[in-house]
Parts: structure tokens; C-alpha cells; sequence
């Protein structure tokens, strides 16, 4: 059987109907198509004629008239709709104008870099021209560092790389910076909340020490589709650009359904499990030899996937790969290569494939969940079906509240814009360690501005520390440390924990981060890699080593993280909410054996290991007498724990962030407040802007948590609204309820929000398919 | 001296006018017969070009001139790394002239680089320790902060890298401080540790108090002068006048540097006298098979038996040594018998060796076996 079969297979079997919540039908879209512009270098034409491109799509042209014209400009178009072009034909035209010319690429991760340079190469060896691109980050030699910063044309790097390795070293880069035309930013949607606010610190680091050699560089970022895509870009580069969304490439036809899996208890609300079902039904494709992705959320999820396909389809194991963060570059260029040569049918992965590696086409995209994102959804089913035939994106809903919300509701994803792409340049927090490395980079004078008009103030707050020395109209960078290197980028934690196979010679077999330490590394646990299960005999956290060795066992291991919340001081309070500084303390105490296959728990142990600590800020929700009069101490417990858990789904949705950057702690009776509270804090030392954020949106996310609770079916609630019976108590829906109508009534005497009203959002883009182009001419 | 000058006056330091402001300068002459250690500065006359070209492995012109040089920075490098000292030292008739530039404050860094600009030698052979990596380029970026072209050098010798040839296998370390206790034998009295000194200069820029720095003022003068005495005793060593010592290593990377050089007389001689004064166990067998290729390469191919069979004697099963013997075995002495021994002898070594090794060394058992039996079935017909 082809894909057409199956899905016809499908389409008449009344069984897969059922439970099919919605079925979109994704018609092809020709190409547009318009010859290469007269003033084009015609040794780049010929070049793109070697390689068979002999016209280029209406938004290629576009981003080139516009970057080439000096304009900084932001493409948005979907997956393989031939984004790089839109960049390398301004970069490769403007170095065969002027040889002395220069670009830099910033890749957020190095595959991608890699990836990138590969494709650069080949149509530079058609064009026969001397052009040099080269990727520069951690695995690029050092003996060849020293020519790639003197004669790279082109230098291919990632934003860690920028931050600790180049901008320190500006000096021995006079040729790049004096001479950088432009600067692209591919992946531009993945620098959002805390990646993203670095990134823009660093970005106006780049732009300070391009001044000061005399360069005006134009930037050209590259997006999938975001509902801000100009204003994140603003964010990003501090200027306006262009932007470039109407796409003219064609697209296959695709079939996107939302599979809901059959209730197993009704009065639980629970599923099916979402991973059981989206491995039965890649089974029926990859049968069929039909090459087929699966995402998971979670890195272990990912490995469950893989142990089950293996076992469903026996032989030849290697046909069925794991891919995610943790595996070693050399380990994911093979799996990549396998993908694009059809060796390997079956992927599973996390959202490290959802960027534009290289794996060539797929033909079905299954995902076990929702991954959290419209825009990463739409990413991840992007993965199937490049520009011809027809394809296949299935969505399995999981038992979680949002899953569940979409499968009722699918008008909201397929009639939605995606999310807006936030980040916060200014936290103070980010914004100091960034000036900290522009003070290192190049001196500050005293009128000079950096993001912020309080510049001066932070200047003389870091020369009092002794970190900065002023001296006349300047102040200079006066400490013998380094400080890029004390910053990491992506998260808190700048260091990993190392993994080792005690059994085969003590072989690294993965790395997870320090956070993540504790849930995944802690002794006892079965720590799963390339669907293969070690079980963790040591773990040093003091030497952030993790002893392992390769078991077999018929459950996995699940930790569970006990979290408290103490306030240090309130900024701002209205009513019965309020945001402030808090202290974070996290703490995993035990961990919990759950079997294979049927995920029954099978016993459990203590986890010893220190707390992790942080500083951030928090929104936090108190219920006072008058919301919760009437109610019986247990039954404010449950409402207060189904409340945390209606935030929790809620909440990312409304600061438009990653889930994981938003935490949700309820307290029956916070020693701050005295009353029953519910925390909502950053999870991000300094924090991010979102508590604050949330603290302007209240009314609008209780009602959104109203809504939630409405639209479910259940009785007396479920995981799908205020979470398992089990953990919240029995009457957690209707308590919930109460609260909710409690705290609403308080909007009655409080004006209208302004902050509230700007981010509400408006249907704008209705039935439209978010990853084709809005069909508006901005350019 | 002329009028003393003008405040803010830095003590021992002279005021110098320059387009991009005053620059703070001290000078310091040292005549021949001033020691340091157990050398002259004196002796600095003796280092002909031969021994130059020798260290640095270039051609250098008549012209050339040696400029030591010696930094003292706020940190460990990139832009924010601050020079606030820099020594040079040059000879002038058979003394030595040390200079010390000195900045006062991150905003006069223009001037301290113009005048060390206007004094530096036209075609100046850069002597330095761990320059290569550190002072050199450091020093580059500070031109490149303010704008300007750094000035240009002719070649760069850096000491370090002699060091370790010769003194690594048998210090603890390479540092500066351990070369001029074991080998130059001058002790410093009251030094203020190398991690100390950008505090300091961060405590002088606080309070102004320039006596804060005369410990590193008095450092840097004092790495120079070991700059200077090192190039000196490096050079005797390469010349043959004298022999360095813990003569055991010290000469095995003296061969190495003759060897590199197509001067394998004398890195012969090397290795001898190294093998004489005593080696490792380790160092011994690897001693015994460069000496065993030199000789080889020379065509003394019973001198070469005679080293490798040391090695091997040595070693036990040195996969090298073991087939170089069994080579020599097969093809001149025709003992396939020994040979074969030789190389089963190699193959009992301990396993985890590269496997190539083993393959090639099984090949050659093979053909060993082969020819015995070749040599035994010829023998035994009538």
C-alpha cells in the first residue's frame, strides 16, 4: 500500500472516524514564479542555473529588492519554501559586487550552521568564484580559526558562539566588522522569552562594535510563522524592517488531522495514552515502508516511542531511530543522514528536529500531543511533505487540558494566528550581565545609551561595584574576569551533567542539563538513551557525573518535584493579586517506578539531593474571605490546587511563552499573604516580564480558566480541567468553579486595564492557514 | 636630570609629551658586567645569528635587532584586557636599555602606544615568554582599540617554547619562576605573585597611590632580565658551548631540534650523551629508537641494530624497536628464525595496542614462517 491507500483506508474505516476530531484538507498551491531582476550578478545566475533554479518565488525577489536596498527584513514563510535564498542572494551578490564585503549567519544551533554551510558551498562551486563561507563555532580547529576570521567571506556561527568567542575577541575580527553588510538571523521565531532577550542583548552588542569599525550592516532574519513577526524582529535589532510574508512557493497538498484517542474512564476523563496511540498509528504507515516522524514532548517519551516501534516491527532495529538533545553531534549527523537516504523509516524526536535540519522529505508527521506552540505545530507537521505529492500531519490529542481544548475546539488552531514571539531585552537581570560584556567589548561613554535611557545609572551602579573604573567620560572595564563567560544564553544553567556507561569503558553517552538533573539522573533512576535503558548507580552531583549501566526492566522512573515560593517583596498589588520578587525552592524528594505498556506504578524511593534555589519574580492570586465564604477548609484546598492547574494550561497561552518558562505553585496559606495563594512565577533567575505580564492579564486568564473548566464534559473534574481527582481532591472542579466566580466578581470595582486591552487579541486572520502567507503586501 | 616632572608625577617615571597626551616612561640601563643569575648581560654580544636562526628557524638579516618584551594586563585576555605596563628591553653598545611604559589610567592608552610606536626598533626580533599566545597579540589589540596599526616585527622568538623542548620532560613546570630557580639559578625576594597583580593595579587606579605597584614595576623588570639571561644560556646550548642541564631530557629535545634541522651528527651526539646521563624507563626506549632511525637514515645499519636491540632489550615488546630488529634480522643477518621470535616477542605485549600494528606485525610473522620453511624444505633436499 502507498500513503494514498492508507489515508483512503483510513478515510472508510468507521473505527479511525470516530475518533477523528477534525479533518483539514490542505489543497496544493501552484508556484509563483518571476524571473531573476536584470541587476542581479549574472555569475549568480549562472550559478543558480547549474543548480537548476532558472526563476525565483515572488517572496525570494521581494526580501532581495528589499535587503539589497538596504533595508532590514523579515522573511515569514513556511518550511522549505526556499527561505535561504531570500538571504544568500542579497549576501552572495553583494560579496561578488565588492570582494572586500562580509556576512555573518547566526544559526541558533551549530546542526544548523553545519547544514547551512554544506548548501552555501555547492552553489558557490557553481558560480566558479572565489567566495569562502566557513562555519566558525566550538568544534572548528584551531589552527583553522585564525584564516576563517581573516579571508571567511561568510562566517556561519550560532549566538553562544557570537557572545563568548567572537565579540570578546572583536579585535582580531577588523575585517568582518569592518566590512559586514549584512547580518542574517535564520530560525528567527526560536529567540523568544529568555533565549530571545539574550539574544537581542547580544545583538546590540554586535551592532555597538560594528559602529566602532565603522559598519552599518542591513539584517535579513528568516521565521516560521509567528503573529508578530515584525514586531519580534524590532525586538530582536532595536530597528523596523521589512517584511516579507507573502509566500510564492508552491506547497503539496496536505491532510491534517486531529486524532482524539477513545476514553478509557469516563469519569477520570483519561485517554488512551497519546504515545500508545501515535505509535499504533505510525505502525500502519511504516508497514507500509512509508517514512514516517513521531513527536514527543519529553526526551523520555521519545525513548518509550522508540523501544515500542522497534518492537512492533522486529527486525533490522537501526530502521527506527531517536533523535533529541543529549545524543552527541556525531550521533545525530548519522541519524540525519539516514533520514535523507531512506536507511532509516522512523524517527522519533523531540522538538530538536522541528528546526530546518536537513533530513530531507517525510511523508507523514505524527505528534504524540500537542507540542505546546501553534507555531511549533505547524513546524512539526511541516516536517511532512516537502513541495510535491501529498502528505499526512496527524495531531494525537493527549488526556492534558489544552489537548483536549483544541480537539473540542479545532477552529481555534486552524482559525487562529499563532503566538506572538515575546522577549523582554530590558530584565535588568539580562540586560546588566549584556552590559557587563559590552563594557569588556569597547568603553562606555557617559551619554552612551544601551537598550535602555537608564544606562547611566547601571554604569555608575557597576563602576561602585568596582567592576567598571570611570575615568574622564568613560568607563572601562576594570576586573580580571571574563564575563560572556559567566553568562549562558539559554538558561540558568550554563553546566551539564555527564553521563557514563561504567560498562563500556566508561563511554559518555549523553548530557542533560542542571535542572534537569535531579528528574532524570537521580540514583535508582532508569535513564533511557537510544531506547536503551541504563539504570543510575551514582550519581556526583559534585562532579555533575552520572554512573550508569545498561539494564533491562519492564518500567521507567518518574521523579517528582516539591516546589515552595517565599516572597521578598511586592511591586505592585490591586485587589487580591499581586507581583513581586520571590525565592524559588525546588527539590525533588522521591521518585516513582512505572511499568511499560500499561504505566501502572510499581513501587517507589526517596531522591537525596540539594535544593535548587533561585530569585525571581511571580504573580500571585490570594483568596480572600469574601471569595472563599462558605467554604469548608478541604474543599478551599481542592479549588485552590484545580485553580493552580487551570493557570498552568492557561497561562503560557497568555504570555504567549514556552511552558516551561512559567511555573505554577498553589499555597493553602502563604506566610506572605496568610491566605490561600496561587504563585505564578518565572522560571528564570531575575525573571522574564511574563508574571508581570500576567499579573495585567488577571481577569482575562480567569476567564480563560472559566472557560476551560465550561467546556469540559466531565462530572467532578478531570485532568483535562482541574486536574487528576487523585491529586486535587474530589470536589476540585466545583470549588474551582466558586473561585473563579469569586474572584471575577472583584473586576466590578477596578477600571478598565490598559495593559490588558493592548495584548487582547483580535480574530484577525480567520480560516487561514497560519503557515501560508497572509496574503498581505507589506513590502 | 632636567626640572622634575610636572604632577600628577609618578614616581621613577618621566613625563613625555605626545600628540595623544602625556605618556609615562622609565629607563633603566644596565652595563655589561651586570649579573643576573650566573649570567652577564654581557654574554647577550655572544648570541650570534647562527644560534638566532637556530632558535627561531628563519632566516633573519644582518640588521636584525633583539627586543625583549614583557607585559604586565588586568586579565587574561580579549578586548577588555587592559596592558598597563610594558617592559622592553634592547642592547645598546654591549649594555642593555630597559624601558618600562606605564599607563595611569584606561584613558591614556592612545599615548603610551604612540610612544612605544616611536621607540620601537625598524626591524626588532620579538624575545618573549609565552608571547606568541599572550603578550604579543594582547598588546596588537590594544592598537587595534585605539585605532592604530600595531608596529611591525621582523620575527618572534619565544622562549617558552625552548623551554619546553628542553626543560619539560623533567620540570614540574615551565613557568618563568621555575626556569630561574632550576636553570638560572636567581631567586626573587618579595615578588608579588603573577594572579595578584591586576588587583593591584585596580587598587592604584582606586586610591591613586602609585607605591601600590612598585612590587610589579620591580617584576616586570625582573622577568625581562630572565628574558634576557635564558636567550643567552638557550643560545650557548644550541652552540655547543655549553651543555644544559639535567642533561639527560634537556639533550633528548636538543636532538630532536638538531634532527628537525637535517644536523644529525650532532643530534646523534644528543642522544648518546642523554643516554649516558640517564634516562626514564620510557624515555630510554624512545631515546633508543630515534637513535636507531637516525642511525638507519645515516646508513650505519649496525649502529641502528645496536640501538633497536637496546629498545628492545629495554621495552620487552616495543612494537617499533621489536620490527625495526626484526627487519634488520630478516633482510641483512637472513636469521628468520631470530626474526620471528622478535616479532612474537612484539605481538606478547599487551593488548589494547592500535590493531594495524598487529596486523602488520602478523603479516610479517607469516612471511617469517614462510621463508623458515622455504629455508628448511631447500636445505633438507638433497
Amino acid at each position: 500500500m502507498n500513503l494514498l491507500q492508507i489515508l483512503d483506508t483510513l478515510e472508510h474505516d468507521p473505527a479511525f472516524r470516530e475518533r477523528v476530531a477534525h479533518w483539514e484538507k490542505i489543497p496544493a498551491r501552484p508556484a509563483r514564479l518571476v524571473p531573476f531582476p536584470d541587476w542581479l550578478d549574472p555569475r549568480l545566475v549562472a550559478g543558480l542555473e547549474a543548480r537548476g533554479i532558472t526563476s525565483l518565488y515572488t517572496h525570494q525577489e521581494q526580501a532581495l529588492g528589499a535587503a539589497a536596498g538596504g533595508r532590514h527584513t523579515m522573511v515569514v514563510t513556511p518550511t522549505a519554501s526556499g527561505k535561504t535564498l531570500c538571504y544568500n542572494l542579497p549576501v552572495l551578490h553583494s560579496i561578488l559586487d565588492d570582494p572586500a564585503s562580509r556576512a555573518l549567519y547566526i544559526f541558533p544551533t551549530k546542526a544548523l550552521a553545519q547544514d547551512q554551510v554544506s548548501e552555501l558551498t555547492e552553489l558557490i562551486g557553481e558560480m566558479g568564484t572565489d567566495i569562502k563561507a566557513f562555519t566558525y563555532d566550538g568544534d572548528t580547529p584551531a589552527s583553522a580559526r585564525k584564516a576563517i576570521r581573516s579571508v571567511g567571506h561568510i562566517v556561519v556561527t550560532n549566538p553562544d558562539m557570537l557572545h563568548t568567542a567572537i565579540l570578546p575577541h572583536h579585535t582580531r575580527w577588523v575585517k568582518l566588522f569592518g566590512n559586514l553588510k549584512y547580518v542574517v538571523i535564520d530560525e528567527t521565531h526560536q529567540y523568544r522569552g529568555v533565549f530571545g532577550s539574550h539574544f537581542a542583548n547580544v545583538l546590540r552588542r554586535l551592532c555597538r562594535i560594528c559602529r566602532f569599525y565603522g559598519s552599518n550592516p542591513v539584517f535579513i532574519c528568516c521565521s516560521a510563522t509567528v503573529a508578530n513577526p515584525a514586531e519580534l524582529a524590532f525586538g530582536l535589532i532595536g530597528e523596523p524592517v521589512v517584511l516579507v510574508d507573502d509566500n510564492g512557493a508552491p506547497s503539496a497538498a496536505k491532510d491534517f488531522i486531529f486524532y482524539n484517542p477513545p476514553v478509557v474512564n469516563a469519569e477520570l476523563g483519561i485517554r488512551r495514552s497519546s504515545v500508545l496511540e501515535a505509535c499504533s498509528l505510525a505502525e500502519r504507515f511504516l508497514r507500509a515502508g512509508v517514512q514516517t516522524i513521531v513527536f514527543a514532548r519529553a526526551r523520555t517519551t521519545v525513548e518509550l516511542l522508540v523501544t515500542y516501534l522497534r518492537r512492533a516491527l522486529g527486525k533490522d532495529p537501526d530502521r527506527v531511530r531517536g533523535y533529541r538533545g543529549g545524543y552527541l553531534p556525531r550521533e545525530r549527523r548519522a541519524i540525519e543522514k539516514g533520514l535523507r537516504q531512506g536507511d532509516v523509516l522512523a524517527v522519533a524526536s523531540t522538538n530538536a528536529l522541528e528546526l530546518g535540519i536537513d533530513i530531507g522529505a517525510l511523508d507523514v508527521s505524527i505528534m504524540a500531543g500537542y507540542p505546546g506552540t501553534i507555531a511549533s505545530a505547524w513546524q512539526q507537521a511541516g516536517r511532512a511533505g516537502r513541495r510535491l505529492g501529498r502528505s499526512v500531519a496527524i495531531l494525537v490529542g493527549s488526556s492534558s487540558p489544552l489537548d483536549q481544548f483544541l480537539m473540542t475546539q479545532p477552529g481555534y488552531f486552524f482559525g487562529r494566528r499563532p503566538e506572538h514571539g515575546l522577549l523582554n531585552p530590558d530584565n535588568l537581570y539580562i540586560l546588566t550581565s549584556h552590559l557587563k560584556c559590552a563594557a569588556f567589548e569597547l568603553p562606555f561613554a557617559v551619554d552612551e545609551e544601551f537598550g535602555v535611557p537608564t544606562t547611566r545609572s547601571i554604569l555608575d551602579f557597576l563602576a561602585a561595584e568596582g567592576i567598571l573604573h570611570q575615568s574622564g567620560d568613560r568607563y572601562y572595564w576594570m576586573t580580571d574576569t571574563f564575563p560572556a563567560e559567566e553568562i549562558s544564553l539559554r538558561s540558568a544553567a550554563a553546566e551539564n551533567f555527564v553521563i557514563i556507561d561504567r560498562e563500556k569503558s566508561a563511554r559518555v553517552i549523553g548530557e542533560v542539563d542542571r535542572f534537569s538533573a535531579p528528574l532524570l539522573i537521580h540514583e535508582e533512576a532508569i535513564y533511557i538513551h537510544e531506547g536503551n535503558q541504563y539504570h543510575v548507580d551514582h550519581l556526583d552531583y559534585e562532579a555533575k557525573k552520572a554512573y550508569v549501566r545498561p539494564v533491562e526492566v519492564d518500567y521507567y522512573t518518574d521523579a517528582n518535584l516539591a516546589v515552595s515560593v517565599e516572597v521578598l517583596e511586592q511591586f505592585q498589588a490591586e485587589g487580591n493579586r499581586a507581583y513581586g520578587e520571590v525565592t524559588v525552592r525546588a527539590l525533588v524528594t522521591m521518585f516513582k517506578k512505572i511499568k511499560l505498556f500499561t504505566h501502572e506504578n510499581a513501587g517507589s524511593g526517596p531522591v537525596r539531593l540539594p535544593e535548587e534555589q533561585m530569585h525571581t519574580s511571580a504573580y500571585w492570586l490570594a483568596l480572600d474571605a469574601g471569595v472563599t465564604a462558605g467554604m469548608g477548609t478541604e474543599e478551599i484546598q481542592s479549588g485552590l490546587a484545580g485553580l493552580a492547574h487551570l493557570l498552568s494550561v492557561v497561562a503560557p497561552l497568555f504570555a504567549m511563552c514556552d511552558y516551561r518558562d512559567l511555573r505554577v505553585v498553589p499555597q493553602v496559606r502563604a506566610p506572605y499573604t496568610g491566605l490561600p495563594t496561587v504563585f505564578l512565577y518565572d522560571a528564570y533567575p531575575g525573571g522574564v516580564g511574563l508574571s508581570e505580564r500576567l499579573y495585567h492579564l488577571h481577569y482575562q486568564l480567569l476567564e480563560a480558566a472559566r472557560a476551560l473548566l465550561g467546556g469540559c464534559r466531565c462530572a467532578d473534574g478531570c485532568p483535562a480541567c482541574v486536574g487528576p481527582p487523585g491529586e486535587v481532591g474530589r470536589q476540585a472542579r466545583q470549588a474551582a468553579t466558586l473561585i473563579i466566580d469569586g474572584c471575577l466578581k472583584g473586576r466590578e470595582h477596578e477600571r478598565p486595564d490598559p495593559a490588558a486591552a493592548r495584548t487582547h487579541e483580535g480574530g484577525r486572520c480567520p480560516g487561514g492557514d497560519p503557515t501560508r502567507a497572509s496574503g498581505h503586501h507589506r513590502v | 636630570m632636567a626640572t622634575p616632572p610636572a604632577p600628577p608625577a609618578i614616581t621613577g617615571f618621566e613625563r613625555v609629551e605626545t600628540p595623544a597626551g602625556p605618556a609615562w616612561i622609565r629607563e633603566i640601563r644596565y652595563d655589561p658586567g651586570y649579573r643576573h643569575g650566573g649570567r652577564r648581560i654581557g654574554d647577550l654580544g655572544d648570541i650570534c645569528p647562527n644560534a638566532l636562526e637556530f632558535l627561531v628557524l628563519d632566516k633573519c638579516s644582518g640588521s636584525a635587532e633583539l627586543l625583549f618584551l614583557d607585559t604586565e594586563t588586568t586579565g587574561l585576555g580579549g578586548a577588555g584586557t587592559h596592558v598597563f605596563l610594558v617592559g622592553t628591553a634592547r642592547l645598546v653598545g654591549a649594555g642593555l636599555l630597559l624601558t618600562q611604559y606605564f599607563l595611569p589610567g584606561p584613558g591614556q592608552e592612545a599615548a603610551l602606544l604612540y610612544e612605544l610606536r616611536r621607540r620601537w626598533l625598524p626591524s626588532a626580533w620579538l624575545v618573549t615568554y609565552n608571547g606568541k599566545a599572550f603578550d604579543w597579540p594582547l598588546l596588537s589589540d590594544r592598537f587595534v582599540m585605539n585605532a592604530q596599526v600595531p608596529p611591525a616585527i621582523a620575527g618572534h622568538l619565544d622562549l617558552l617554547y625552548w623551554s619546553r623542548r628542553f626543560f619539560g620532560r623533567c620540570l614540574e613546570n615551565c613557568s618563568l619562576t621555575s626556569l630561574e630557580q632550576r636553570v638560572l639559578e636567581t631567586f626573587r625576594s618579595g615578588d608579588i605573585p603573577g594572579h595578584l597583580i591586576p588587583a593591584a593595579y585596580f587598587e592604584y587606579l582606586r586610591h591613586k597611590d602609585v607605591h601600590a605597584l612598585q612590587p610589579v614595576f620591580q617584576h616586570n623588570l625582573h622577568d625581562i632580565l630572565s628574558l634576557v639571561a635564558l636567550s643567552c644560556e638557550f643560545a650557548a646550548y644550541v652552540t655547543g658551548r655549553q651543555r644544559p642541564p639535567f642533561p639527560g631530557p634537556a639533550e633528548l629535545g636538543l636532538a630532536r631540534a638538531y634532527e628537525e634541522r637535517g644536523l644529525n651528527e650532532l643530534a646523534g651526539e644528543c642522544y648518546r650523551r642523554a643516554l649516558e646521563a640517564g634516562l626514564s624507563s620510557h624515555l630510554e626506549v624512545w631515546a633508543l629508537r630515534r637513535l636507531g632511525f637516525l642511525e638507519k637514515r645515516l646508513g650505519e645499519v649496525e649502529q641502528a641494530r645496536a640501538a633497536f636491540a637496546a629498545a628492545v632489550d629495554a621495552s620487552d615488546h616495543d612494537p617499533v624497536a621489536c620490527t625495526e630488529l626484526a627487519k634488520y634480522l630478516e633482510h641483512h643477518a637472513r636469521d628468520y628464525r631470530e626474526a620471528a621470535r622478535v616479532v612474537l616477542r612484539a605481538l606478547s605485549g599487551p593488548a589494547g595496542r592500535t590493531e594495524p600494528w598487529r596486523t602488520r606485525l602478523r603479516h610479517r610473522l607469516a612471511r617469517l614462517e614462510r621463508k623458515q620453511e622455504r629455508g628448511a624444505s631447500a636445505s633438507s633436499r638433497p
